[in-house]
């Protein structure tokens, strides 16, 4: 078996075992043993309408997140580019925020809208960039993005019409998978996978830019369709993650940074074992915060931003060294 | 109408026309170098001949067709395109690298053995062989040359495009370089259309010249006729002799 295989073999069990992990842990033990003998108990109704749609949400928003990350770096050449350093989960989370002030309310709405908001975040960040597409000006496009959907953001939460909705909005800030419920399955998981789906499409585009935009177009790389492409499928996995479980920062960058040395730098090479690290990463995460022992649980997105804030820091120290 | 052909073409960058009206027939088989100040739009009209630029009017014919028309799979696989200072964005094995040439023909489905075969005699073929396993982003300047060049021959293109190929190496490496792109036309049946600063090299290599200045072509023709020492003071405001050695022609730059 190639090296590749043998790495997407790993992160299959990986995935798997933090999956059985994540639908066992939690403040009440699940004996299983007794579970199964007793279909009745009332632990299943924990196990299904709880645990089971938290563990599936995360290993799909990690996917979605990875596989955006490793999509995005390949598509911008730049090994810091990720749906949150680059403003479109910020800007999915103001799409979601200003549902609040509609006078409408039906199911999809937040989902709709917090897809909307990444699909004009990811559409503005192309339009910034444009053709030159240059490191630089990607990440300053990234960072206006953010400022602008922080802004909106900050914005919504000191006009915030009830208490209630002040409590919706930090949800969104800050990212948590805790007490979801199958509805938020059911409304985000088709989305997430369309835009896995779509992201996939662009592996062989992404190969052909390691070689620069002129090098791809030489090569028949139709780049506009890339750009649809990219755009959708980040719009779709991220805007639907966010809507349900908020801002989950670092899972896209970290991800493809960890597995290049494993799998190559090969962009195509990267997207699969991306979605496969980034959902090992947020389970992992997930289970992680309902390990802490603390009164309230650790918001995921926090804890996720207080591991990717140093990694972000030591990627940037040793890009620095490569670079100067 | 075999070659590849430009009709009338106006090309602008910006709002700035750089060509106007240009006709050109290019032939197979033949290497034609295109010289000419820096900004006069060698690599505008480079660009737009592969097929990756559209013109402001007027149009470019491969084999009769226009480029415009044809779908940009198919035009990849009959022209190949190097770009300046071309860019390698990670730290690709050598191999996979010069596999990337093979993307027209490969669509979807992976490499064949068929391609493998090809990359390794593109790699063979532009001196590049011993390359193979090494990583990309560490290769010194004229390794780097060496594996561009092999990129785009694994594409085993019809025409072969190349902005400043030779640049920045040393005259070993430009040899190489220059020989294998020079092999590829006259084994190959490859039409070789480069860009160049080094006028002797041009006198050497090329079997037609075309000089670009002030929007239009001011010379096209042999070496010996497009290197002439009016021409080259016209295009880049030098004196210049044309000099006949043992070893061909050869061109010195006297000054302003």
């Amino acid at each position: 078996m190639s090296r590749r295989g043998v790495v997407i073999t790993g992160l299959i069990s990986l995935v798997a075992a933090l999956s059985v992990a994540s639908l066992m842990v939690g403040r009440t033990p699940l004996p299983l043993g007794d579970m199964l003998a007793h279909p009745q108990d009332p632990l299943w109704a924990i196990l299904l309408q709880l645990r089971l749609p938290r563990t599936l949400l995360a290993l799909l928003i990690g996917a979605g997140l990875g596989l955006s990350g490793a999509a995005l770096q390949g598509f911008t050449r730049n090994p810091l580019a990720d749906p949150g350093v680059l403003g479109v989960s910020a800007s999915a989370a103001l799409g979601a925020v200003l549902t609040l002030w509609l006078p409408l309310a039906f199911p999809l709405l937040q989902p709709l809208a917090a897809m909307a908001g990444a699909l004009a975040g990811v559409g503005l960040l192309l339009a910034l960039a444009g053709g030159a597409s240059s490191m630089t000006v990607f990440l300053l496009a990234g960072v206006v993005l953010n400022t602008i959907a922080g802004a909106g953001v900050a914005l919504a939460l000191s006009l915030a019409p009830t208490p209630w909705a002040v409590n919706g909005i930090i949800d969104w800030l800050m990212g948590s998978l805790a007490d979801r419920s199958p509805q938020d399955l059911v409304f985000a998981g088709p989305f997430i996978l369309a835009g896995l789906v779509l992201l996939v499409l662009t592996g062989r585009a992404l190969d052909a830019l390691t070689l620069g935009e002129a090098g791809a177009a030489s090569l028949g790389i139709d780049l506009s369709r890339t750009r649809v492409l990219l755009a959708a499928g980040t719009a779709l996995a991220v805007g639907a993650g966010v809507a349900v479980a908020g801002v989950i920062g670092f899972a896209g960058l970290v991800t493809p940074h960890l597995l290049r040395p494993l799998v190559g730098a090969r962009p195509s090479g990267l997207l699969w074992p991306s979605a496969l690290g980034g959902a090992a990463v947020v389970l992992a995460g997930d289970l992680a915060v309902r390990l802490i022992p603390s009164a309230a649980e650790v918001r995921l997105g926090v804890a996720m931003a207080c591991l990717g804030g140093p990694f972000f820091l030591f990627l940037l120290l040793s890009l620095r060294r490569r670079l100067g | 109408m075999s070659g590849l052909h430009a009709q009338g073409l106006t090309l602008r960058r910006g709002r700035r026309e750089i060509l106007a009206g240009l006709d050109l027939a290019l032939r197979p088989g033949e290497v034609t170098v295109l010289l000419g100040p820096n900004g006069a739009g060698k690599s505008t009209l480079l660009s737009a001949l592969a097929g990756l630029l559209t013109p402001a009017s007027g149009k470019v014919l491969l084999d009769g067709e226009d480029l415009s028309a044809l779908a940009p799979a198919a035009r990849a696989r009959r022209i190949g395109f190097l770009p300046q200072t071309p860019e390698v964005a990670w730290p690709l094995e050598v191999r996979i690298l010069v596999g990337l040439g093979r993307i027209p023909h490969i669509g979807a489905r992976g490499l064949s053995a068929d391609d493998a075969r090809i990359i390794e005699a593109a790699l063979a073929e532009a001196g590049a062989a011993d390359l193979a396993d090494r990583d990309a982003s560490t290769l010194s300047g004229g390794e780097r040359a060496r594996v561009m060049i092999a990129r785009v021959l694994a594409g085993e293109p019809d025409w072969l495009l190349a902005d400043e190929p030779l640049a920045g190496l040393d005259p070993g490496c430009q040899i190489d370089a220059a020989q294998t792109l020079v092999r590829r036309a006259k084994a190959g049946g490859c039409g070789v259309v480069l860009t160049l600063h080094d006028l002797s090299l041009a006198a050497r290599i090329a079997d037609r010249v075309l000089v670009l200045a002030e929007g239009m072509l001011l010379a096209d023709g042999p070496p010996d006729s497009a290197l002439a020492p009016p021409v080259l003071d016209r295009a880049f405001g030098v004196r210049t002799a044309l000099r006949r050695g043992p070893e061909g022609l050869s061109v010195d730059v006297l000054g302003r």
